[in-house]
C-alpha cells in the first residue's frame, strides 16, 4: 500500500515520479514484446510446413579390419560366443574403455528360455560380461516386447541374468519414444523410434536366436530391430519385407550375434513346444547382419532366396547375401 | 464532452460490433455475412487467450498479436479493456444499471464498496493458468537437464522469483530465506532426476470456462443467437441446434442475473481476465486517484463506482474499470483526477491473495490435469465418439489450445459441429465434435470455414488443397477426420434384405469411399405359383400381393428353367409384369413355382478413401441409431490411430 | 450512472481525451471496414464451390498425378492427360473404336520415369471400362502373342517392352522406352501401387461363361471378348472366343449369351446367312447333335453354329467337317441344359 502522501502538487517531484512510473512501463511494454516475438510461431502442429524434428539412430557399424563374421558349432552358448568373438579378433576390437553399449535383445514373448522364442539369458548375460570386461563404461539392454515388457524380461530370464552381470534393464516407456523420418523410406515416416535410452550410446549390438516366422518367413537379426520400434507397428505386418528392409537402412550396429543352438524349426515367432526346436549347433557373430541373417536361413532348411528382405537389403547395399564371399571364420567348441 | 459520455459510446460501439460478428459469422460474400469480418477479434485482443496458449504452447500464434495491444493499453492506461471495450463487461454493467435505477445513494454506495470475495477472480485466474503451466515446466526440466547453463538460469529465475512473491515475506531473516531458496533449487533438481515428471507435468488449456470473451461468444454464439432466431426466423433457415445448451445458457443467465445481487458481480469477483489485468495494470502510468486538492470525503465518487475499488479512500488500482464515473460524480473542483502519478489518497496495490492461498491454488490447478487424465482418455481409452473438425491437431495438443469459444460450430454451415458434453471428459466441455445426427449435413467437402474461424489453431486454417489432399498436397492425401463403418446388423440391405443405397449415393469423395457388393436375393415367401403366362404378364396363384410391393425396379422375377432373372415393372395382388415376355419354347406349366427376387447393392467402405465426413451417416434413413456411423478411428491428426499402413493408401 | 452528476463543465484536457477516445473508435471502424472486404480463404473457397456448383463443373480438382503417392524410385516425366470418349481418338487415333465399342468410360495416362535413370521410362494408360467384362474385352482383342505370364492383377503378362493387365473395370496398358528389366520392373512396380490403392468391387475373372469353355486342347490365355463385329458380322457382339488346337488344326470356338433363347435363334439364323451370302459359305449336312446345328463350308474352312436356350454357340474355321461337328459337341456337352 502507497500510503496518502502530502506534497503532490511539486511539479519536480511529479516529472521524477512520472519519468520513473514512464519508464517502468515501458519496460513492461518492451518484455511484453520481445517475450511474444521470440516465441512467435505461425505453425501448429500439423502443419504439413513445419519442420518435422526426426529422431534416428547414429551409424555404429564398426569401421575397424578384420574378420566379418565367424561361425562357431558346439552347445555352449558362453563358450560358442566367446570363441566366435575370438576369431573376429576378440572384443576389444569392437569394444574400448569408456564405450556406452546398447544391448537388442529379443525378448518379444513371455517365454521361457528353454522355448527359444527369445534371447537366451545366458548369452545376453556372457556379452554383457564381455562388454564390461573391455572397459566398457556401462551396458544397457533393451527391447520393446509384444507382451508387458516387465514380465518379458523376467519370464525369459534375460532381466535377472544381465542385471546380474552387471549391466542396466531399460523398461521402454511412452516417453522415450520420439517420431522419427527415415530418409528415403516408405514406411518409417514419423513413426515413434526407441530413442531416449540411445543418448550417449556408442555401440550397438543386437544378439537374436533362429526363428521361423510365419508372415516374414524367418526372424533373426534383421527382424529384431522391431523391437526398437513403437506405436501401433501390427500395422507393418501389411508389408513386413518393407519394414525389415527399413529397419536394416535405420539401424547399423557394431555387431549382431545370431544363436542357432536350437533354431525354431515351425510354429514361429512364439513356438511353444519343444518340438518345434531343431538343435541346430550353430552361433554366428558378425559385423553384417544381412550376412549373418542369409547363413541363418540354411539353418531353418531355406535359402536366403526365401526371404525377400534379405534381396531387398542387400539391393540398397545395407550388406551381404552371399556369407561365404566375407570368409567366415569357422571354429567349433 | 465528459469522458463519461466517450466510454458509454464506446461501450455501444464495441457491444454491437461484437454481436454483428457472431451475426456475420454465416460462411458468405454478402453484405450481412462473413466476408472479411474478423470474426473473432475479440478472442485475438484478450490477453488472457495469449497467455494461456503461450504456457501450453509454448509459443505465440500470430493471430494473438492483438493481445499486445491490450496489453499495452493496460500497462499505460490501466484496465480500459474492462471498462470500454470488454462487451461481457458492457453488458454487466448495463443489467447492473437498470436494477438499481432509482434506487438510493445510500444503497449504491453500499454495493459498490469493495469486497473481500473479490480476491476470488485471482484464485481463479491462478487455477486456471497453474493448469495451463505444466507443459511449460516440463519443457524447463528436460532443458536443465540437457544444459547446465540453462539449469543455472532457470534456477536463478526461480529463486528470484519465489524470493520476490514470497521469500522475502515469510521469511525475516535474510540468510534464512537464502538457505530456504538454496533447498528449493536442491528440491527442484532432486525432483527432475528422480521423478518421471513427463508423466506429471500435462497441461490443459480450461480458461474458456470463465474468461470472459470466449464465454460471451459461446454464449452469444450457441445460445442467445440461435434463440433469437426462434422469434426472428431470419438468419438460420433450418434452425440451429447445439446440445447441451441448456448448461451453457443457464451459466450465462445466472451470470447476468448476478448483476441484480451485487453489481458486476462477474466482473468483481470471478472474471480471471480482470485480474490478469489487475496484475498487468498494476503499476499502470496514468490511473484513477486524488490530486490533493481539497476533498470534502462527500463519498459521492464511491457510489457509482464500477470496480468497488473505493476512490475515495486508498484506491485499489488493480479493481478499478476505468469507468470514469468518480470524475462525474465529484462535486468539488478536482479533488480526482485521472493522472500519471500515484494517488495522494494512498494505493492498495494488494490483491488480497495470501501467500498459502497463492501456493495451494498453483499446486491444485498443476494437479488437476495429470489426475484428470488418470482417466486414459487422452491415451488408450481416447473415445471414437470424439470426431473433431478437420484441420485439427494432435488431441493433447487441441487441449492445449482450445477455448471451448464456439465460433466453429458457429461458422459451421451445416450445424454438424457441436459443443462437447462431459461425454468426453471434462477437459473437452464444449469443445467442437462433430454430431452427425444434429444439422443438415455432414462436414462438407469444400468447406474450410472452421478452421480459418479458430484464432487459436486448435482447428489449422487448411486450404482446400490441403483439405482434400490436391495440389502440393497430394503427397499427403485428404484430411481425414475419421472413419466410416457400416453396421451390418441394422443396415437396410445387409440385415433385411431391403434395397437401399443412399449412403453410396451420398458419399461425395472421388472415387467413391462407399462401394457395393451385390447380391440377388429370394424375397420372404417370394415362391408363387404360376397360373398362367400371357406375353409379359405371370398371373400368380396363392397369397395376394400387396400391388405395386415389386414395381421399384429392384425385384426380378425367375422363372423355372430360366438362368436370368427378367425385372419385374408392375404387380397387382395376383399378376406380375416383366419387362420382357418370357420366350421359352414351352411355356412352364401351370403350378410351376416362380421366384420374385430382389437385387440388392451393399454398401462396403474402403478405408483408403474415406474421409469420415459423415454425409453418409446423415443421410442413413435408419433414424434413430444410424446403420453407418462414423467414428474417430484414422483420423490423420494422430499418427497412433491410422488403421492402414502408409504405403498401402 | 450519472444520478449524481452535476452537470459540472468537464475541462478541455477531458473533452479532448474523450474527443480522442472516439477518433480511435472511428479509425477502428474504418480498419474494420476495409479489412471487410479482404474475404476469409473460407469465404473464397465456398464462393467459388457454390459457382462450381452452379455452372455444374466439378468443383473437386482432378488428381494431378496417376496415382496419389509413387512407388519409391519412381517420379512422373510429364503431366498427367486425361481423355473422355469425346477426346479418345486424339490420343490413339485409329484405335479409339475399338474402346468405343467396348464401353470406355475414361483414360489417363502419364509418362513416368525412374529416379535413378531418366533414360528409364514408360506410359502408363489407364482405361476406366466402365465393367469388368468391357476391361476384359479390350485386354483380350489386343493381346499380344509371345507373351510371358506376369504376375499383376487379372491375367497381366509381359510382351518385349510391354505389360498389359486388367484390374476389375481398368485396363492397364504400361509401354517401356526400352525392353530393359530394370524399366519393366519400374511398370510393374507402378501397376501394382496402382492396384494396391485401387479396390475394385468385381473382376473379370468372375464372368461365369468364360468357363463353359473346354479346357482340353484349348490354347493357354487365348480367351477373349469380342465386343463387337464378332467374325466381321455387324449383328455379334459380346462374344467369348478360344482357340484350340487339336494335332497341327487349329479352330477357334465361341459363345455368346444373348438376351433370349428367341434372339439366340435369330442371331444364330441371321450368323448362317452371313457365313453363306457374305463368305461364299455353304451349308452341308447337319450334324445329329446338337439339334439343329449348322455346318457351314466355307471353302476349306468349316464354320459350325448351335443354340443351346439364350446361348449362341459355335465353331469358326475349323479345319474339316467332322472336325468342326466334334468342336461343337464338345462345347455343347460342357453347356448347361437350356429351358426346354
Amino acid at each position: 500500500m502507497i500510503p496518502p502522501h502530502q506534497s503532490p502538487l511539486d511539479p519536480a517531484a511529479n516529472r521524477r515520479e512520472f519519468l520513473r512510473r514512464g519508464l517502468q512501463a515501458g519496460a513492461a511494454v518492451a518484455l511484453t514484446g520481445g517475450l511474444a516475438s521470440l516465441l512467435w510461431n505461425r505453425h501448429p502442429p500439423g502443419d504439413f510446413n513445419r519442420e518435422a524434428a526426426s529422431a534416428l539412430l547414429p551409424d555404429f557399424s564398426d569401421k575397424n579390419a578384420g574378420p566379418k563374421m565367424a561361425i562357431v558349432t558346439g552347445q555352449n552358448r558362453t563358450a560358442m560366443v566367446r570363441r566366435a568373438l575370438e576369431a573376429m579378433g576378440g572384443i576389444s576390437r569392437f569394444i574400448k574403455r569408456g564405450d556406452r553399449v546398447m544391448l537388442k535383445v529379443n525378448a518379444a514373448f513371455a517365454t521361457p528360455a528353454i522355448l527359444s522364442a527369445t534371447t537366451h539369458p545366458e548369452l545376453a548375460a556372457e556379452l554383457v560380461r564381455l562388454c564390461l570386461g573391455a572397459g566398457a563404461a556401462s551396458v544397457l539392454v533393451t527391447d520393446n516386447p509384444i507382451n508387458d515388457p516387465e514380465s518379458c524380461f523376467n519370464l525369459t530370464g534375460i532381466g535377472p541374468a544381465v542385471r546380474a552381470a552387471g549391466a542396466e534393464l531399460v523398461l521402454p516407456r511412452a516417453a522415450q519414444f520420439a517420431p522419427g523420418t527415415l530418409p528415403g523410406a516408405r514406411l518409417i515416416r514419423d513413426w515413434p523410434i526407441l530413442h531416449e535410452p540411445f543418448r550417449g550410446i556408442t555401440k550397438l549390438i543386437g544378439v537374436a536366436p533362429v526363428k521361423q516366422h510365419n508372415r516374414a518367413g524367418a526372424s533373426m537379426t534383421m527382424k529384431n530391430w522391431y523391437g526398437l520400434l513403437g506405436g501401433r507397428r501390427n500395422q507393418f505386418h501389411q508389408d513386413i519385407n518393407g519394414i525389415i528392409v527399413e529397419l536394416a537402412m535405420l539401424v547399423r550396429p557394431t555387431f549382431v550375434v545370431l544363436d542357432g543352438t536350437a533354431s525354431m524349426m515351425a510354429n514361429g515367432p512364439t513356438g511353444g513346444s519343444l518340438a518345434d526346436l531343431k538343435p541346430t549347433q550353430t552361433l554366428v557373430v558378425s559385423t553384417d547382419g544381412i550376412a549373418a541373417d542369409a547363413f541363418g536361413a540354411t539353418l531353418l532348411d531355406k535359402t536366403f532366396r526365401d526371404l525377400p528382405y534379405i534381396a531387398g537389403a542387400t539391393e540398397r547395399g545395407l550388406g551381404t547375401a552371399d556369407f561365404a564371399s566375407l570368409n567366415p571364420v569357422r571354429a567349433a567348441v | 464532452m465528459k469522458i463519461t459520455t466517450a466510454r458509454r459510446l464506446t461501450q455501444i460501439f464495441f457491444f454491437t460490433l461484437f454481436v454483428w460478428l457472431c451475426l456475420a459469422a454465416t460462411v458468405g460474400p454478402l453484405w450481412w455475412q462473413w466476408r472479411g469480418w474478423p470474426i473473432a477479434w475479440f478472442l485475438q485482443l484478450d490477453p488472457l487467450v495469449a497467455l494461456g496458449t503461450v504456457l501450453t504452447t509454448h509459443s505465440f500464434h500470430p493471430s494473438l498479436a492483438w493481445a499486445l495491444v491490450t496489453i499495452g493499453l493496460t500497462i499505460l492506461f490501466g484496465r480500459v479493456f474492462c471498462g470500454f471495450v470488454c462487451p461481457f463487461g458492457a453488458l454487466h454493467q448495463f443489467v447492473s444499471w437498470l436494477g438499481r435505477l432509482g434506487g438510493r445513494p445510500k444503497d449504491k454506495m453500499a454495493a459498490n464498496t469493495y469486497r473481500p470475495a473479490q480476491v476470488i477472480k485471482y484464485y481463479v485466474l491462478l487455477a486456471l493458468l497453474a493448469a495451463a503451466a505444466g507443459n511449460l515446466l516440463l519443457t524447463l526440466v528436460r532443458a536443465s537437464r540437457d544444459s547446465t547453463w540453462i539449469a543455472l538460469v532457470v534456477a536463478a529465475v526461480a529463486v528470484l522469483a519465489l524470493f520476490w512473491l514470497t521469500l522475502r515475506k515469510v521469511i525475516a531473516s535474510f540468510r534464512r530465506a537464502v538457505l530456504f531458496g538454496a533447498l528449493l533449487v536442491l528440491v527442484w533438481f532432486g525432483a527432475a532426476a528422480l521423478l518421471s515428471v513427463e508423466r506429471l507435468t500435462l497441461a490443459t488449456l480450461q480458461i474458456g470456462w470463465l474468461d470472459p470473451i470466449p464465454l460471451v461468444y459461446r454464449s452469444f454464439n450457441l445460445v442467445v443467437l440461435p434463440a433469437t432466431d426462434l422469434a426472428v426466423e431470419k438468419w438460420f433457415p433450418s434452425g440451429r441446434f447445439y446440445t447441451g445448451v441448456g448448461l451453457i445458457g443457464a451459466l450465462f443467465v445466472a451470470l447476468v442475473l448476478l448483476n441484480l445481487v451485487v453489481p458486476r458481480f462477474f466482473c468483481r469477483i470471478l472474471c480471471p481476465l480482470g485480474a490478469l489485468l489487475g496484475v498487468i495494470g498494476r503499476g499502470t502510468l496514468w490511473s484513477i486517484g486524488k490530486t490533493g486538492a481539497k476533498c470534502t470525503e462527500c463519498a459521492l465518487c464511491d457510489v457509482d463506482c464500477e470496480g468497488a475499488c473505493n476512490p475515495m479512500g486508498p484506491i485499489r488500482v488493480s479493481e478499478c474499470l476505468m469507468c470514469m464515473n468518480c470524475l462525474d460524480n465529484c462535486p468539488s473542483v478536482r479533488p480526482i483526477a485521472y493522472l500519471p502519478r500515484p494517488s495522494s489518497g494512498g494505493e492498495i496495490s494488494a490483491s488480497g491473495v495470501t501467500r498459502r492461498g497463492f501456493v495451494a491454488t498453483l499446486i491444485a490447478g498443476a494437479a488437476a490435469v495429470p489426475l484428470a487424465r488418470l482417466d486414459g482418455s487422452t491415451k488408450s481409452d481416447w473415445s471414437p465418439s470424439l470426431i473433431r473438425p478437420p484441420g485439427s491437431v494432435a488431441e493433447e495438443e487441441f487441449l492445449a489450445r482450445c477455448l471451448k469459444c464456439g465460433e466453429c460450430m458457429r461458422v459451421c454451415p451445416t450445424n454438424v459441429l457441436q459443443p462437447s458434453g462431459f461425454a468426453h471428459g471434462w477437459e473437452s466441455v464444449w469443445t467442437p465434435v462433430l454430431n452427425n445426427r444434429i444439422g443438415t449435413s455432414g462436414c462438407q467437402l469444400n468447406c474450410i470455414a472452421c478452421g480459418h474461424a479458430c484464432p487459436t489453431a486448435a482447428i489449422r486454417p487448411l486450404t482446400l488443397d490441403e483439405k482434400q489432399g490436391a495440389g502440393d498436397f497430394t503427397e499427403h492425401g485428404p484430411v481425414r477426420i475419421g472413419l466410416a463403418y457400416v453396421d451390418r446388423g441394422r443396415c437396410l440391405p445387409w440385415a433385411m434384405e431391403r434395397p437401399c443405397i443412399v449412403c453410396e449415393e451420398n458419399c461425395p469423395v472421388t472415387p467413391k469411399a462407399i462401394y457395393v457388393s451385390e447380391i440377388e436375393s429370394t424375397v420372404r415367401d417370394g415362391t408363387f405359383a404360376i397360373a398362367s403366362i400371357d406375353g409379359a404378364t405371370v398371373r400368380v396363384s396363392g397369397t395376394p400381393l400387396t400391388p405395386g410391393r415389386f414395381a421399384s425396379g429392384d425385384y426380378t422375377c425367375k422363372l423355372p428353367d430360366e438362368t436370368r432373372s427378367r425385372r419385374i415393372v408392375a404387380n397387382t395382388a395376383d399378376s406380375l409384369t416383366l419387362d420382357t415376355a418370357p420366350t421359352a419354347e414351352e411355356p412352364p406349366p401351370p403350378g410351376a413355382l416362380l421366384e420374385v427376387q430382389v437385387r440388392l447393392q451393399r454398401p462396403v467402405i474402403d478405408p483408403a478413401r474415406c474421409i469420415g465426413c459423415g454425409v453418409c451417416e446423415h443421410e442413413c434413413p435408419m433414424t434413430g441409431l444410424r446403420a453407418i456411423r462414423v467414428t474417430a478411428d484414422n483420423e490423420t491428426r494422430s499418427a497412433n490411430r491410422s488403421i492402414l499402413l502408409k504405403g498401402s493408401r | 450512472m450519472a444520478s449524481f452528476s452535476t452537470g459540472r463543465r468537464p475541462s478541455a484536457r477531458e473533452t479532448a481525451a474523450a474527443s480522442g477516445v472516439l477518433v480511435a473508435l472511428l479509425a477502428i471502424a474504418a480498419w474494420l471496414w476495409s479489412v471487410q472486404a479482404h474475404f476469409s480463404p473460407a469465404v473464397t473457397v465456398a464462393a467459388s464451390a457454390a459457382l462450381a456448383a452452379e455452372s455444374g463443373r466439378k468443383s473437386v480438382a482432378a488428381p494431378a498425378n496417376l496415382i496419389a503417392t509413387w512407388p519409391a524410385g519412381l517420379r512422373a516425366m510429364g503431366p498427367m492427360e486425361s481423355f473422355s470418349p469425346d477426346t479418345l481418338s486424339d490420343k490413339i487415333d485409329g484405335k479409339a473404336e475399338l474402346y468405343l465399342s467396348a464401353g470406355f468410360v475414361a483414360m489417363r495416362c502419364q509418362r513416368i520415369t525412374s529416379a535413378a535413370a531418366s533414360d528409364a521410362w514408360f506410359e502408363a494408360s489407364i482405361y476406366d471400362m466402365g465393367q469388368p467384362e468391357n476391361a476384359f474385352s479390350v485386354y483380350s482383342s489386343q493381346k499380344r502373342t509371345a507373351t510371358q505370364e506376369a504376375g499383376i492383377g487379372d491375367y497381366g503378362y509381359r510382351a518385349g517392352n510391354q505389360i498389359c493387365l486388367v484390374h476389375g473395370q481398368y485396363y492397364l496398358e504400361l509401354v517401356a522406352a526400352d525392353d530393359r528389366e530394370p524399366t519393366l520392373q519400374s511398370a510393374a512396380e507402378l501397376a501394382r501401387t496402382f492396384i494396391a490403392a485401387t479396390a475394385v468391387a468385381r473382376h473379370a475373372n468372375m464372368a461365369k461363361d468364360e468357363a463353359l469353355f473346354p479346357s482340353d486342347g484349348m490354347i493357354a490365355g487365348s480367351v477373349m471378348l469380342l465386343s463387337a463385329d464378332v467374325f466381321g458380322f455387324d449383328q455379334l457382339n459380346n462374344t467369348y472366343t478360344a482357340r484350340y488346337r487339336e494335332g497341327k488344326d487349329d479352330a477357334t470356338l465361341f459363345l455368346s449369351r444373348r438376351a433370349s433363347p428367341a434372339e439366340a435363334a435369330q442371331l444364330a439364323t441371321a450368323l448362317c446367312d452371313f457365313f453363306v451370302k457374305d463368305c461364299g459359305g455353304k451349308e452341308t449336312v447337319a450334324p445329329t447333335t446338337p439339334r439343329g446345328a449348322v455346318i457351314i463350308d466355307s471353302g476349306g474352312a468349316f464354320d459350325g453354329v448351335f443354340v443351346s436356350g439364350a446361348l449362341l454357340g459355335g465353331v469358326h474355321q475349323a479345319a474339316s467337317r467332322d472336325a468342326a461337328e466334334r468342336w461343337i459337341q464338345r462345347l455343347h456337352a460342357r453347356l448347361p441344359t437350356p429351358t426346354p
